[in-house]
C-alpha cells in the first residue's frame, strides 16, 4: 500500500522512503537527486542539435519521442530499459537492452524490419543495436 | 557458429539451420554484418521443452593476440561480449561496486574509441598513403609559402545531427591578403585602406574581407571624382607641402625680410633653405608620429635656428 503523503523528498524529485511495497529500480528509473544529472548519471540521448547556435532541435527531439514509442511497441515486453539514442553526423544509432523473450528468429526480424521502416521514415541510416539480458538488471531496491 | 553438444540435436536441427541462413543474413541498411549479441546469446521460448541454453559470450573464444581491428572495425555501441575486458561503470550502491559490464547502460551511453587503437590507426594511414602526394620541398619556409601564395582563402564546412546537410554558416568565405604583395602604388594603397576601414589591420599589413559567398574585387587604380575633393581633414598622412603650416612659416619669413629691407628672396628660394626643410622635417614627424620627446626637441631646435635667420 502507497502512502498519499509527499515528503519533502518527494518533491524534489525523489523516491521516498515511505512506500512499503520494495519496488525493483533498474539503473534508468532511480535518480537520488537533481545533482546525479551529469554527476552520477549519463543522458539517453546523445545529439548535438541542442548546443548553441545549432539548429533542428525541435525535429530532433520529436523524431526521439517517435522512436521512443515505436522500440516500445515493436518490442513488447522485451525492453528491459530505457533506450540510448545516438546520432553520428545523419545517422541514428539506437542502442536497447532487450530480455530474451522471443526466440532469436523473431529478433531478428524485428530489427530488420525496425531499421528498414525507420530509415526509410527519416530518410537517413538508422541503425538497431540489440543486447540482450536474462533478465532486468536490478540496480536497487527502493 | 558451431554450437555445443547440445541434448536433443535432431529435433532442434530444422529450427537452427533457419537461425543460421537468418545470423549470416547483412542488414541491406547498414551494409556491415553484426558483430556481438544477439547473436551469441539466444534462448528459446519458455514452453518449449527442452530448452537451449544460452550460448558462452564470445570473450571466451578470443586469443589475446587476436587481430582487434576486425572485432572493432568501426565507431560502435559496447558489446559487453565482444569486449574482454572486466569494466565495471556505474554509481555504486553503498557499500557495493559499481555496476558490471552486463546490460550497463552508462557505458552504451558514453562514446567508446574501441575502433581507434592504434594498431587500427597505423592500418588506416598504410591505406591513405596511396592517396596522398609529398609536400613540394621548395616550400620549406613560412615567408616562402607567403611568397608565392599571398592570398588566404577560409571556407567552412558544418557538420551537425540530422539528415539536412544544409547550414547557413557555411556560406561565409574570408580572403586575407597581405598589402605588400599586391603591387599597389601609393595613391591606390590609401585609397584601398580608406575603403575598406576596419577590415585593415595595420600592424599586420593584412587586408581581411569576410563576405557571403561572393567576393567583389575592388579597381583601385583608377582615380574617382570625389577623390579630387580631399581636404587636409581627410589625409592620412600629415603632407607639408600646401598645408598651413607652409603657409604660416613663409608669411613670417617674408614678413621678417620686408622689415629688414631685403626682398630678393621669393618663395622657392625661401623653402630650399636648410632652416626650413629641417622645419618641415620636424613638423612632419610631430604630426605623424605623435609628440614624444624626440620630435619635440627636434620642432625646438628647428624653430630656433630658423628664426636666428633675423
Amino acid at each position: 500500500m502507497e502512502t498519499e503523503f509527499r515528503g519533502r523528498s518527494q518533491l524534489r524529485g525523489e523516491h521516498s522512503m515511505l512506500m512499503v511495497k520494495r519496488l525493483p529500480a533498474v539503473w534508468e528509473t532511480w535518480v537520488r537527486s537533481c545533482f546525479c544529472m551529469a554527476m552520477r548519471k549519463g543522458w539517453e540521448r546523445g545529439t548535438l542539435c541542442n548546443l548553441d547556435g545549432e539548429d533542428h532541435a525541435a525535429e530532433r527531439t520529436v523524431e526521439d519521442v517517435f522512436l521512443r514509442k515505436f522500440m516500445l511497441g515493436t518490442f513488447p515486453g522485451c525492453l528491459a530499459d530505457q533506450l540510448i539514442l545516438k546520432r553520428w553526423a545523419n545517422q541514428v544509432e539506437i542502442c536497447a537492452l532487450v530480455l530474451r523473450q522471443l526466440p532469436p528468429h523473431k529478433f531478428y526480424f524485428l530489427v530488420g524490419y525496425s531499421e528498414t521502416l525507420l530509415s526509410h521514415f527519416y530518410k537517413c541510416p538508422v541503425r538497431l543495436h540489440l543486447q540482450t539480458v536474462p533478465s532486468k538488471v536490478v540496480y536497487k531496491y527502493i | 557458429m558451431a554450437a555445443p553438444s547440445l541434448p536433443a540435436w535432431l529435433a532442434l536441427q530444422t529450427r537452427a539451420r533457419t537461425l543460421r541462413a537468418f545470423s549470416t543474413a547483412v542488414s541491406p541498411v547498414t551494409g556491415a554484418p553484426r558483430l556481438g549479441p544477439p547473436t551469441t546469446e539466444r534462448t528459446s521460448k519458455h514452453e518449449r521443452p527442452p530448452r537451449r541454453k544460452a550460448l558462452p559470450p564470445r570473450t571466451e573464444k578470443m586469443s589475446v593476440d587476436q587481430d582487434w581491428p576486425s572485432v572493432y572495425p568501426v565507431a560502435a555501441p559496447f558489446k559487453p561480449s565482444a569486449v574482454p575486458l572486466p569494466v565495471r561503470m556505474g554509481y555504486p550502491v553503498k557499500r557495493g561496486v559499481p555496476m558490471a559490464k552486463e546490460g550497463n547502460l552508462e557505458l552504451l551511453k558514453i562514446p567508446n574509441f574501441l575502433h581507434l587503437t592504434p594498431v587500427a590507426i597505423k592500418k588506416h594511414c598504410e591505406a591513405l598513403k596511396d592517396f596522398c602526394t609529398e609536400w613540394p620541398a621548395a616550400l620549406d619556409s613560412d615567408e616562402k609559402c607567403e611568397k608565392h601564395f599571398p592570398i588566404e582563402i577560409d571556407t567552412a564546412d558544418y557538420v551537425s545531427s540530422g539528415p539536412s546537410i544544409r547550414n547557413p554558416k557555411a556560406r561565409v568565405v574570408t580572403l586575407r591578403v597581405k598589402l605588400s604583395s599586391l603591387n599597389l602604388d601609393d595613391h591606390a594603397k590609401k585609397k584601398l585602406i580608406k575603403l575598406v576601414g576596419d577590415r585593415y589591420c595595420q600592424s599586420t599589413d593584412v587586408l581581411t574581407i569576410k563576405t557571403d559567398r561572393d567576393c567583389c574585387f575592388f579597381f583601385f587604380q583608377k582615380t574617382e571624382e570625389w577623390e579630387k575633393k580631399k581636404t587636409e581633414a581627410d589625409m592620412e598622412e600629415y603632407v607639408w607641402k600646401d598645408s598651413a603650416s607652409e603657409k604660416n612659416i613663409l608669411e613670417t619669413l617674408l614678413q621678417i625680410k620686408s622689415a629688414e629691407k631685403n626682398p630678393e628672396l621669393s618663395k622657392e628660394e625661401l623653402l630650399s633653405m636648410k632652416e626650413v626643410e629641417d622645419y618641415k622635417n620636424s613638423v612632419v614627424s610631430l604630426k605623424n608620429e605623435g609628440d614624444n620627446e624626440n620630435t619635440l626637441s627636434q620642432y625646438k631646435e628647428s624653430v630656433k635656428r630658423l628664426l636666428h635667420l633675423m
